[in-house]
């Protein structure tokens, strides 16, 4: 469904991101995992269009879409959330739901403005696709709240719900799951099998918590500076000696560490260490 | 249900506004009529800064600029061949332009026209540009647009300006076109476009990435807001009778930007009830141009102290009440219910009933 090609994103002489080459599948869920700064959210800002690829190329359902804009790409099929939560902090919960569909709109705006019959029809249809997927999420009873209002997680279940709006075919997910308890994540991990069989869509996901990685991915690839390092099933990456120096650090004298799936238990050991290097430029959305 | 009620309240506060219209002479007495008449065409201007402003989040400063257009186009269209003579004594007029005379409400379309061409054509490159800068471009834009005019001696008549424009423009073209544009608003301003507008105000990047596409929509935004600012040119040409280009310097834009800040920038009856109200407040409070007599001690007249008042009560604004007056809501009978507490539902019938009236008051 979603190739890159050796995709490669550089800032001036920081090589934020080189040779990139990931594979999403039909139906699949793949996992792009990293230390901080190692440009994931680059990845995902080069596939949707908001950095320009340096080179490389990003190719979706068949087509050529490097270096096209963002709404173009999101009109192809491609939604996303973002790492840090970009809600349209003045609208309902409801209307954040509704403008994401503004771009399957036909109607012209004077047939808007006028409310001719073909527009009240699809205006039917955004209402009921709005009202139906907050109700898969969970959110129908905050319809008319601000969406600012409510607490932190349902926020990222809304910006799942108005990605979903857009009618996707690729769902990519920014680190989903920050700041949620073990139990709610086990909960997500549900939560993403379900809306990835409802909707017919595949996910690629930025995330942290190895235990929804784990849990959910059929395949993973891990970025350390840019530069991926290695690739497969989760099995296999956990295994990989090259990612477990890359997330715990090597020590010379000491025994290579657990492996990465005791890490699931222990969260916050995980990413506290993080390798002295140059900082990347990746800001994140 | 809930649909055609509100339909209903919005009809009913149209005839009652139409009916204030109707009475404004001898209610208000000549003077204050006139000023009822210019308040109809500050409703229009403020509604097209606010879809760009308020809405839209694009901080644009052109507006005098784009008025200025209309007014030009409805007084070269409507002023008799006769009266261009007279006006164009030291540079006769263009040929092209001297012999045409069309009705009011054709120079009216053309004025709204060519503003919505001047707009587009300074929205393609001002609008790659983005809040502070856009404000100084779209400022300069009009600045421009003013200096042009006032050197094209053949087609604008340049710094002398043009009178014996025919006052077409009575309290009914105002009020019309304003509650006209109200409407025009609210449709649009609650259609999925609309919604658009709103998305790219509050968050650009998750707007595009949601499959808004930008650069189109703010030009669109942009267009429809100028040829707003074009018409109520049009009918301000129409209404004052001469125009000359130093009237559309940016101070008058500050003037739409006051009413709009005031009113609550996204908020379409806050825009109505200011532009009313700042309309005749200004001429209200004309007598602080004049010489004052207070405690003793008289104050000689002091030329544009009434501005004073307005820049204050803006600074307070922006100070301690940032939202104006109506922040992003609007005068809806469940925004009075919400606002001033739960009523039983008789009180809350009447005060819903109450508040349509002095809606279409301030419509009207």
């Amino acid at each position: 469904m979603l190739s890159t090609d050796k995709l490669s994103i550089f800032f001036g002489g920081l090589k934020a991101l080189k040779d990139l080459t990931i594979e999403v599948g039909d139906g699949e869920v793949v996992g792009l995992i990293g230390p901080n700064g190692a440009g994931k959210t680059t990845a995902f800002n080069g596939i949707t269009g908001v950095y320009k690829p340096t080179s490389g190329k990003v190719t979706f359902l068949g087509e050529d879409i490097t270096g096209l804009k963002p709404h173009d790409i999101a009109y192809r099929g491609v939604a996303r959330t973002f790492q840090n939560i970009r809600l349209f902090k003045e609208l309902t919960v409801l209307e954040n739901c509704l403008i994401s569909q503004h771009l399957r709109v036909k109607s012209t705006l004077v047939g808007q403005t006028l409310g001719l019959p073909k527009y009240r029809g699809e205006e039917k249809a955004q209402y009921d696709r709005a009202n139906a997927l907050l109700e898969e999420l969970g959110l129908l009873q905050f319809r008319d709240d601000k969406s600012t209002s409510l607490p932190y997680g349902l926020q990222r279940k809304l910006e799942i719900a108005r990605a979903l709006a857009t009618q996707p075919r690729l769902l990519l997910l920014d680190e989903p799951a920050a700041g949620m308890n073990p139990a709610e994540t086990m909960a997500f991990i549900g939560l993403i099998k379900q809306l990835q069989q409802s909707h017919d869509i595949s996910v690629l996901m930025i995330e942290h918590h190895m235990q929804l990685v784990m849990g959910i991915c059929d395949k993973l690839w891990v970025l350390v500076y840019g530069e991926e390092i290695a690739q497969g099933t989760p099995k296999e990456v956990q295994g990989n000696q090259a990612v477990i120096e890359a997330y715990l650090g090597v020590d010379d004298d000491e025994t290579p560490p657990p492996a990465i799936a005791q890490m699931g238990a222990d969260e916050d050991a995980s990413f506290h260490h993080k390798p002295a290097g140059p900082a990347t430029g990746e800001k994140g959305l | 249900m809930k649909l055609s009620r509100n339909t209903l309240l919005a009809l009913a506060a149209i005839v009652v506004a139409l009916v204030v219209v109707f009475f404004a002479r001898p209610l208000l007495g000549q003077f204050w009529f006139g000023i009822f008449t210019l308040a109809g065409i500050f409703v229009t201007l403020a509604l097209g800064l606010n879809l760009i402003n308020g809405f839209t989040g694009l901080f644009s400063l052109g507006h005098a600029g784009f008025m200025a257009v209309g007014a030009y186009t409805v007084a070269i269209c409507t002023m008799s061949p006769d009266a261009k003579k007279q006006n164009f004594f030291l540079e006769p007029m263009n040929p092209l332009l001297a012999g045409i005379q069309t009705p009011f409400w054709v120079a009216l379309i053309l004025g709204t026209a060519v503003a919505a061409l001047a707009a587009w054509l300074v929205a393609i490159p001002a609008l790659r540009l983005r809040d502070d800068y856009l404000a100084i471009a779209t400022l300069g834009f009009g600045e421009i647009i003013r200096v042009v005019f006032s050197n094209t001696q053949s087609i604008t008549n340049g710094a002398q300006g043009l009178i014996r424009i025919p006052t077409e423009t009575n309290v009914w073209w105002s009020w019309c076109i304003a509650i006209l544009m109200i409407v025009f608003m609210v449709r649009l301003v609650g259609s999925s476009f609309g919604r658009s507008l709103k998305a790219i105000r509050d968050d650009e990047v998750a707007a595009e990435a949601m499959g808004i596409n930008l650069y189109r929509t703010k030009i669109t935004s942009f267009v429809i807001g100028s040829a707003m600012a074009g018409l109520g040119g049009g009918l301000l040409a129409g209404f004052l009778g001469s125009i000359d280009p130093k009237m559309f310097n940016f101070l008058y834009t500050f003037n739409i930007v006051l009413i709009i800040v005031l009113g609550g920038l996204g908020s379409i009856s806050g825009s109505v009830i200011a532009a009313v109200v700042i309309t005749f407040g200004m001429e209200w409070l004309r007598f602080l141009d004049g010489s004052v007599e207070a405690f003793g001690y008289k104050i000689s007249g002091v030329p544009g102290l009434r501005m004073v008042v307005f820049s204050a009560l803006l600074l307070a604004v922006v100070l301690f009440w940032r939202e104006g007056l109506m922040g992003k809501n609007e005068l809806t009978p469940d925004y009075v219910k919400r606002r001033f507490g739960r009523k039983p539902k008789v009180a809350a019938a009447t005060a819903s009933a109450s508040t349509t009236s002095k809606k279409g008051d301030a419509d009207a």
